[in-house]
């Protein structure tokens, strides 16, 4: 993921794509930890969530979870203050983890994709990143399910 | 076999620049004229006589006569959305089955009226939509197989890669209206609504869920042209619906060279067991070749987000060559072929006036969610 994150971040600083405006992420984590058990996809989301607030120009305004984070997907709504929007997911699969996203800016797009299938074995496997963030303002919207408006 | 007669109301950069052809490519079909309210804006008789004389066709200037005509059968309805609810009812009301452009209406009190005249008329309506195109059939096919257990999320987007992007001013956040009182601009449309309409049409088709809760945003990100008109060139809206099962949708306009083709079509399941992606162009050729790239083309004055064929044309639009599609592409005339088996069947449309009421339904309770910021329920 960290090649990932560093690669799109290359191409914003060279403003091929403008400002970003709106990234569309859905994250496919495998299914179990080495435990056997399920793990949470709250971590996944802050993770997914991190790169977002990366790669947009303002700070988040406004967050909305849907979903249940022990269960199959969660999905996530960032609003930012500056008008920018991030719709993020996780979910649950019994293949590797990987990620399908689409960065878009005032004059571009960013399409990845990680390679799936037989392609799979022609690139490292995708690791998830250890840096999450919103963790607590993302449990407290699943919890309540409602919209929480950030501080500041 | 000629059996059913088509009238056209709409005319030069409306729909009816395709549905007329579809119609006409219809064995069973045959056009018969255009015709407009006789007090519609003058334009847009204008924009009806000049397509009706391009198709060698009568231009009727009274609506009712036209409707009265005991040959027409059909009536392919692309007036400006704002008065689709009005006109609509009328054909319906007049015994004439009705082809939808969409959105259907432009308000929910719009299309009641719709699907109330068409309940007493007892006549067939559609929606235009993308769920008679291959890759939608693909993915109900999915949706009903075991494969993918449970649904529990469904996002589909929708996006246009049309328009000449970079021009709004960035970081500057939309002030949304609860309402959408206008729709029908030269330049631009509010593109939540207008290319919204099938990534929620398509969410609504597939699922058959209703929809509980919308929460939704709606931006200027891309065009001036849109902020000048006050309208949003992009939306998304997440949703909670029957049976607990999270869904979002993206529908908006991004700029010719956002993707190469006409922009993206993705479809997300995530079930209980398995996710499955799909994506309208993945079954494709990519050719590179010693030849210009795709340029976007100038804009014309009187379509500068390139709509309407006419306007493309007369600007030269070259169309993008560097991803071909596989296999089939007839989906235009499975949509406008589908619409007639259900009349010739006397069977109701998968997108009937009453299932697409429910999209403008949707998207307006989106447009209240994006101006309160908070979430709508239904």
């Amino acid at each position: 993921m960290e090649a990932v994150k560093k690669s799109i971040q290359n191409v914003i600083e060279t403003g091929r794509i403008g400002s970003p405006v709106f990234l569309r992420c859905a994250l496919q984590v495998g299914n179990e930890t080495d435990s056997g058990s399920k793990a949470s996809l709250l971590h996944p989301l802050a993770v997914v969530a991190s790169l977002a607030n990366g790669w947009m120009p303002s700070k988040p305004e406004n967050v909305y979870a849907q979903g249940d984070a022990e269960a199959t997907q969660v999905t996530l709504m960032v609003k930012y203050r500056g008008g920018q929007l991030a719709l993020l997911s996780v979910n649950r699969v019994e293949t590797g983890t990987g990620v399908d996203m689409m960065l878009v800016g005032n004059k571009g797009v960013i399409y990845h994709e990680t390679p799936t299938g037989r392609h799979r074995f022609g690139v490292q496997p995708f690791k998830l990143g250890e840096t999450g963030e919103l963790t607590n303002i993302i449990s407290q919207s699943l919890e309540t399910g409602t919209p929480i408006q950030m501080e500041g | 076999m000629e059996k059913y007669g088509v009238l056209l109301l709409g005319g030069h950069r409306t729909h009816q620049e395709n549905y007329a052809a579809c119609f006409a490519q219809d064995a069973r079909c045959r056009l018969i004229a255009f015709s407009d309210e006789h007090d519609a804006p003058a334009e847009r008789i204008a924009l009806g006589k000049s397509l009706a004389k391009e198709l060698n066709l009568p231009f009727i200037s009274h609506l009712d006569e036209a409707l009265a005509r005991d040959d027409v059968h059909i009536v392919s309805l692309c007036t400006e959305v704002e008065r689709r609810g009005r006109v609509g009812s009328k054909c319906a009301m007049a015994g004439k089955h009705v082809y939808l452009d969409k959105p259907m209406a432009l308000n929910p009190d719009d299309a009641n009226q719709l699907v109330a005249a068409i309940a007493r008329a007892g006549v067939r309506s559609q929606m235009f939509s993308n769920i008679h195109s291959a890759w939608a059939r693909i993915v109900k096919q999915a949706l009903d197989n075991a494969l993918l257990g449970e649904l529990r999320a469904i996002h589909c987007d929708v996006l246009f890669a049309k328009g000449h992007p970079g021009s709004a001013p960035v970081g500057k956040k939309r002030i949304e209206t609860p309402t959408v009182e206008r729709y029908s601009f030269v330049e631009a449309k509010p593109e939540m609504f207008d290319v919204g309409v099938y990534a929620v049409a398509m969410m609504n088709w597939l699922t058959r869920k209703p929809v509980q809760t919308v929460f939704g945003l709606t931006a200027n990100y891309f065009f001036q042209e849109h902020r000048d008109c006050d309208i949003e060139d992009f939306g998304a809206l997440m949703m909670n619906l029957e049976g607990g099962i999270t869904s979002t949708i993206v529908g908006g306009r991004y700029g010719w060279q956002s993707h190469a083709q006409g922009g993206v079509r993705k479809v997300q399941l995530v079930g209980t067991h398995n996710t499955l992606t799909f994506d309208a162009s993945v079954h494709r050729l990519e050719i590179f070749a010693t030849e210009p790239a795709f340029q976007a083309p100038p804009p014309h004055p009187l379509d500068p987000m390139g709509m309407w064929s006419s306007t493309q044309s007369e600007i030269g639009m070259e169309s993008k060559k560097q991803w071909v599609d596989i296999g089939d592409t007839h989906d235009g005339t499975r949509e406008f072929g589908a619409f007639i088996d259900c009349i010739e069947n006397g069977v109701e449309s998968e997108m009937n006036a009453e299932f697409a009421a429910q999209s403008v339904g949707i998207i307006n309770a989106g447009y209240r969610s994006a101006a309160s910021g908070e979430v709508v329920i239904l």
